[in-house]
């Protein structure tokens, strides 16, 4: 958005394949513009902050996680009900962290505690036990997230294939009723639940990768970037989707790249420098200057002159 | 596109090969000019279950994004090992088609062990593998022959005189071994992992034993082709030739029911109809009376049109990258 008012001479809104307005460049606003792409009122495009969580207990607590050079001496707390955003600039370990968390990265140092417990968690399949009950929405949907031949039935069914298989066998019933309970949960638009996971679009797809790890009935769930190349008014549907996780209970930790995502949706943002934690914002200290002087590490009378260290 | 419209593009390698087989079946049954005598159905039965057995064991290991090359020794070996065991009073008798079943299940587990523990190309540790299994066949059984019980050959007659019993043996490997593959976890992770092992990797699937199974059950299904072979032959003969044939028709057979030797598309049926149109090419030649030793070429043809199949899909493609699995 931001490129297009800059760079733009004439702009134009397509909607769902439809061509709805052009116009020149300052002729209006960005929520003005915004209105045309998703068709209605934008308002409240993110929910509001339930606040409640502050006292809530630690579902995530981790001490001093190491990983090479890309993370150093991390500690964070996720709480029920808590919405964590990991915010800074692009490659600072972020991903990193997340992966470490989900049992990707093989030699960490440090602690993670989950609910209260110390856990080791080896591998994605060790994340998904019912005692970490963790869930990874991860960054590509294409290679990491979906498996694009199959149907959209049986990717959404994936995740949680051991709880819909309890003898090892997949029951058509309980399939049926999950994948259901995933198309009104998410409001997925396939025509069928048969329909190869490839043939949706990718705001549908990202519906499916989050349905998949919503059956699992996870406590804790990670998110890389998960509103990444999703129209506005999807991304606003797993804002919301966010949220209503969050009063119900899970605890969300969210990596993205969006400085006002952070802003809009999270009720604490840890901000990450050089694979260390720099700064932890939360209330009224959640700003656009805020976290662009933590993205870049400065200190706040640094950016005060606008005069970056180097 | 509606959910029938892709079943049928996502089984019409498998429709393919059945149309295939039901054309050159009728053309076959017609121009032989005596009907549709038992002895015909019993011959053209008897020939297609051995490589339809052989090709839904290669399925499962490609299905994963795998390929079983040992798969026709596997089969050879057990045949010799049957050869050797089969005789003797029931219970011996009995206790010997364990004992070949658990070769079989033995033989599947090393080829998964080495490409799942140890991280080696199918190809490769197959190819090993295979050579392995023949040198055993070999020491079993260093030139053909054996003394087996007659009583096994109830295997090649006919149920209630009408259906072939190796037709029975299959429907019944079909209903006991891949219908419920299909409907296990372990199966669903096969298509998963080979589809795309990362996105089955992250979403926590058990890649290992997804993978382990596929190879263990290819293993068990080539012993009882091999054990199916002991029955109809009466003897066991380690031919390098048979064992190599059994596994490039199998893999011939699987891809032209449709499998994607990429992996994760496909399944046993399609396999099944390819093997039996790969079987038939010979009867038909005969009944044109055409030289025998073209079989091959015939062959050849008709894996080229299967192959060729999948690209004309491609080439259809609104977006082809579509195929490249890139695209949407």
């Amino acid at each position: 958005m931001r490129e297009i008012t800059a760079f733009a001479d004439i702009c134009s809104v397509f909607r769902n394949g439809r061509h709805v307005a052009s116009f020149s460049r300052g002729a209006r606003s960005g929520d003005e513009i915004v209105e045309l792409m998703i068709g209605r009122d934008y308002k409240d495009v993110y929910p509001d902050k339930s606040g409640h969580a502050a006292s809530a207990k630690p579902v995530l607590e981790v001490k001093g996680l190491s990983w090479g050079d890309c993370l150093s001496g991390i500690d964070l707390t996720v709480r029920k009900g808590e919405i964590v955003g990991l915010g800074g600039l692009d490659g600072q370990g972020q991903r990193e962290l997340l992966l470490s968390l989900f049992g990707v990265l093989r030699g960490l140092q440090g602690e993670i505690k989950i609910g209260g417990e110390p856990r080791s968690i080896g591998s994605p399949r060790g994340a998904k036990r019912r005692s970490v009950a963790m869930a990874l929405i991860p960054e590509d949907r294409k290679t990491e997230g979906l498996v694009l031949p199959l149907t959209v039935r049986e990717n959404i069914c994936l995740a949680s294939i051991g709880r819909l298989a309890p003898a090892g066998f997949i029951r058509k019933r309980e399939e049926k009723r999950a994948v259901d309970e995933a198309f009104q949960m998410l409001s997925i638009h396939a025509n069928s639940a048969d329909l190869p996971v490839g043939t949706l679009s990718d705001g549908n797809q990202q519906k499916v990768v989050i349905a998949k790890w919503l059956l699992t009935e996870a406590r804790l769930i990670l998110l890389n970037d998960p509103t990444r190349g999703i129209d506005v008014g999807r991304k606003q549907q797993i804002y919301r989707l966010l949220r209503k996780l969050a009063d119900g209970g899970t605890g969300i930790l969210l990596y993205t790249t969006d400085y006002a995502e952070l802003i809009g949706c999270c009720d604490r943002v840890v901000m990450l420098y050089g694979g260390r934690v720099v700064r932890e914002l939360q209330g009224d200290e959640l700003s656009e200057s805020n976290i662009l002087a933590a993205s870049l590490n400065l200190s706040e009378s640094e950016t005060a002159v606008g005069e970056p260290a180097d | 596109m509606n959910g029938p419209r892709f079943w049928l593009t996502r089984n019409s390698g498998a429709i393919f090969a059945f149309v295939l087989f039901v054309a050159m079946f009728v053309i076959y049954i017609v121009k032989n000019g005596v009907g549709l005598r038992m002895g015909l159905v019993m011959a053209v039965a008897n020939k297609g279950v051995l490589l339809a057995l052989v090709a839904i064991a290669q399925t499962l290991p490609v299905l994963t994004g795998g390929l079983d090359l040992s798969v026709g020794m596997t089969f050879v070996l057990t045949n010799c090992l049957a050869s050797a065991l089969l005789n003797g009073p029931p219970w011996m008798i009995a206790l010997g088609v364990i004992a070949v079943m658990l070769t079989g299940v033995i033989c599947g587990a090393i080829n998964g062990a080495l490409i799942v523990y140890g991280r080696l190309q199918p190809i490769i540790a197959t190819l090993a593998t295979s050579a392995i299994f023949y040198g055993l066949a070999l020491t079993i059984r260093p030139i053909p022959g054996g003394t087996i019980d007659p009583v096994v050959s109830i295997l090649t007659t006919q149920l209630f005189g009408v259906i072939p019993t190796s037709l029975v043996v299959l429907l019944a490997v079909v209903l006991i071994v891949w219908v419920p593959f299909q409907l296990s976890m372990t199966g669903r992770g096969c298509y998963a992992v080979g589809s795309s092992e990362s996105a089955a990797r992250m979403t926590g699937i058990n890649i290992q034993r997804s993978r382990l199974t596929a190879y263990i059950l290819c293993g068990l299904l080539a012993s009882l082709a091999g054990l199916l072979l002991t029955a109809m032959t009466l003897s066991g003969d380690a031919s390098v030739s048979s064992g190599g044939t059994y596994t490039l028709s199998s893999i011939a057979a699987v891809v032209i029911g449709g499998t994607s030797l990429m992996g994760g598309t496909g399944g046993a049926i399609g396999s099944i109809f390819g093997a039996f149109v790969l079987r038939n090419v010979s009867d038909l030649l005969f009944v044109f009376d055409i030289d025998p030793l073209v079989e091959p070429f015939i062959q050849g043809l008709i894996l080229l049109a299967a192959v060729s199949l999948g690209s004309v899909r491609v080439l259809r493609a609104p977006n082809r990258l579509q195929f490249l699995g890139v695209g949407r």
